[in-house]
């Protein structure tokens, strides 16, 4: 294998490759513990962001322009609360609360993920005054994007977070510059682990969203969901309520009314998300489906197109660091794609998905 | 990755004296790591292209990287193949992009005369293979089995769409390819495929306008962007999977 080097060179490459191995024992573990270590260490990560009370700054990169955030996320008697705030430029805000969240629910790092992504441990950093541990997801072909998460191994917390593109260019970060954080209280029984597999689970679909909008008083909009459509400087808040686990598996790819979804990139597997109503007046419901690997996930929306839409036969195509979104009209009805992943990957999902005539 | 320091003996002649000779190894080993700065990137990148003993030594560094992260014994090309593409790089006439052009314009021309394809024009893309400049030449039909591998045949309105985006090339290559395997990836087309290869000028590419498969995508608009919130405050809800990440995204979609 080494014939590449004289002889001479063999024996010094030998010899210090020997030195290094006895001095860096660090080095003789396989390959394979690694990986699951990095595994665990992202399960671990995953728990952590949703069971631990912490707050602090964050800088967002996305292309070329930062954006520096506060985040405030707190668990209070089992209900999980999330809040993050802009600081520069006009404020905005989105706040989360997650009553009766299940850590079921939280996507787990399973060893057939390998298929299409290698988990690598990566060397120590530091990160908002705080040592953590780089793990790099790597994946193995360019329908997804590279994630690379510096973890503190004490708390499990994210510190950067990073995703790189096809060109080896980030495409966004996430990287706190101060943090603090605390166990929750009465959060024992909760720290016990969740069950390794995630078991589907088969709920009823609520055909409704109930959405908060925090104006001046909070208005419940039973039926609808009503798009933000504010121009204003001002910040708007918007609370959303999960009540449970609502996003079920779907077996096969054949989708509600004839709709077909005909290859899905490698690795990915099809839920069912809670519909969505379009309008207050107008009775057409758009089903909401959840194509994702368990790192990186997209959605699809299908919307039936009235008679009177003037649709444009061309798409329309929207970007914001590494959320792609794309919108195009097909067979009367209107698809949206928005994900995480490179937009080659939005045309392919679009391009698969057709519809079967319908008895 | 630890640095390694190796107890090396200077091996040259016009060697540099102790102090140096440390300094730059440290430098290999950090230019590897991916952690020095630009002054001292450009210096070791100088050594190297004259100091054949310091490129055998970053061959060595970077062998022993990474047979230790992979735990596998690294598959290693002879010496003589790497030195091999040095000089069948030097001794390529470099081809500017204007006369790349010109020749396939040429070509093209000469074809529509001629139903006879001689081929000839084959021989600067052979060439070409390696270097780096391939990508002025475009050649579309793999280009696309690279990014679309589950894809049948490279269609037209594929090619157009590049055609499109990319602004430099003025000729187009389809490839005439009925290979039913769609899933191998094709990383060079054989000889058979260059020849079968029929030269069509782009602007007659831009014409072509189907509607069932349109690639073409438009950039949405302010009030489009705010109609399309929805669907990222709902994928937010129930697709996204780190937590505190979404919410962040959901912000910076704001932003114009």
């Amino acid at each position: 294998m080494f014939v590449f080097y004289k002889k001479n060179h063999i024996n010094r490459f030998v010899s210090s490759s020997l030195v290094a191995l006895i001095l860096s024992p660090f080095f003789i573990t396989f390959a394979e513990t690694k990986t699951n270590e990095a595994m665990d260490l992202l399960n671990r990560m995953r728990q952590s962001l949703h069971q631990l009370n912490y707050k602090g700054t964050l800088v967002y990169r996305k292309e070329d322009s930062l954006s520096t955030l506060h985040i405030d996320h707190s668990v209070v008697n089992g209900v999980e609360r999330e809040r993050v705030v802009r600081l520069n430029e006009q404020g905005s805000e989105v706040s989360r609360e997650l009553k009766g969240f299940s850590l079921a629910s939280i996507p787990v790092i399973r060893p057939q993920m390998e298929e299409v992504y290698s988990f690598d441990m990566g060397r120590e950093n530091r990160v908002a005054n705080i040592p953590c541990r780089i793990i790099t997801a790597r994946p193995k072909d360019r329908v997804r994007y590279l994630q690379k998460y510096c973890i503190d191994t004490n708390s499990g917390l994210l510190l950067d977070y990073m995703l790189v593109g096809k060109t080896h260019k980030p495409v966004e970060q996430f990287m706190f510059t101060s943090i603090e954080f605390s166990v929750p209280e009465g959060s024992d029984n909760k720290a016990k682990m969740m069950s390794s597999t995630n078991e589907n689970i088969i709920e009823s679909l609520p055909l409704d969203i109930e959405l908060q909008m925090n104006a001046t008083q909070p208005v419940l909009l039973k039926n609808t969901v009503t798009p933000v459509l504010n121009n204003s400087a001002t910040s708007k808040p918007i609370t959303i309520e999960a009540k449970s686990n609502p996003v079920r598996q779907i077996s096969s790819n054949q989708l509600d009314d004839g709709w077909v979804m005909e290859q899905l990139p490698t690795g990915f597997e099809i839920m069912q998300a809670p519909s969505m109503k379009q309008s207050p007046d107008d009775d057409g419901v758009t089903k909401h489906y959840v194509v994702s690997d368990g790192l990186s996930s997209l959605s699809v929306f299908v919307s039936p197109l009235g008679a009177s839409t003037n649709a444009r036969n061309e798409g329309i195509q929207v970007n914001s660091g590494a959320l792609n979104m794309i919108s195009r009209k097909k067979h009367d009805h209107m698809i949206t794609v928005v994900g995480e992943v490179p937009k080659s990957t939005l045309k392919s999902v679009v391009n698969s998905l057709r519809k079967k005539a319908v008895k | 990755m630890t640095t390694l320091t190796t107890t090396d003996t200077k091996h040259s002649a016009d060697s540099l004296d102790a102090t140096t000779d440390v300094a730059i190894n440290e430098h290999l080993s950090a230019l590897l790591d991916d952690e020095v700065g630009s002054f001292e990137q450009k210096r070791v990148l100088n050594e190297l292209s004259s100091d054949d003993a310091m490129r055998d030594k970053l061959a060595r560094y970077s062998l022993i990287g990474e047979t230790l992260r992979s735990g596998r014994s690294a598959v290693t090309a002879d010496a003589s193949f790497l030195a091999g593409i040095q000089d069948q790089l030097t001794s390529e006439p470099a081809y500017s992009e204007t006369v790349l052009q010109d020749q396939l314009q040429a070509r093209a021309q000469k074809q529509d005369n001629s139903a006879k394809n001689d081929g000839s024009w084959l021989r600067p893309v052979g060439g070409f293979a390696m270097a780096a400049s391939v990508a002025a030449l475009a050649v579309i039909g793999f280009q696309n089995y690279i990014a679309n591998p589950d894809s049948a045949k490279p269609t037209t309105e594929m090619v157009a769409t590049n055609a499109i985006q990319s602004d430099k090339a003025s000729a187009v290559i389809v490839t005439n390819n009925t290979n039913a395997d769609a899933n191998v990836s094709k990383e060079n087309l054989t000889q058979a495929e260059m020849e079968s290869a029929v030269v069509v000028p782009a602007d007659k590419l831009v014409a072509k306008n189907t509607t069932s498969s349109n690639n073409d995508y438009a950039h949405a608009d302010l009030q489009t962007r705010n109609l399309l919130k929805r669907y990222v405050d709902s994928h937010m809800q129930y697709a996204s999977t780190t937590a505190f990440v979404p919410s962040v995204r959901v912000i910076a979609y704001s932003d114009y």
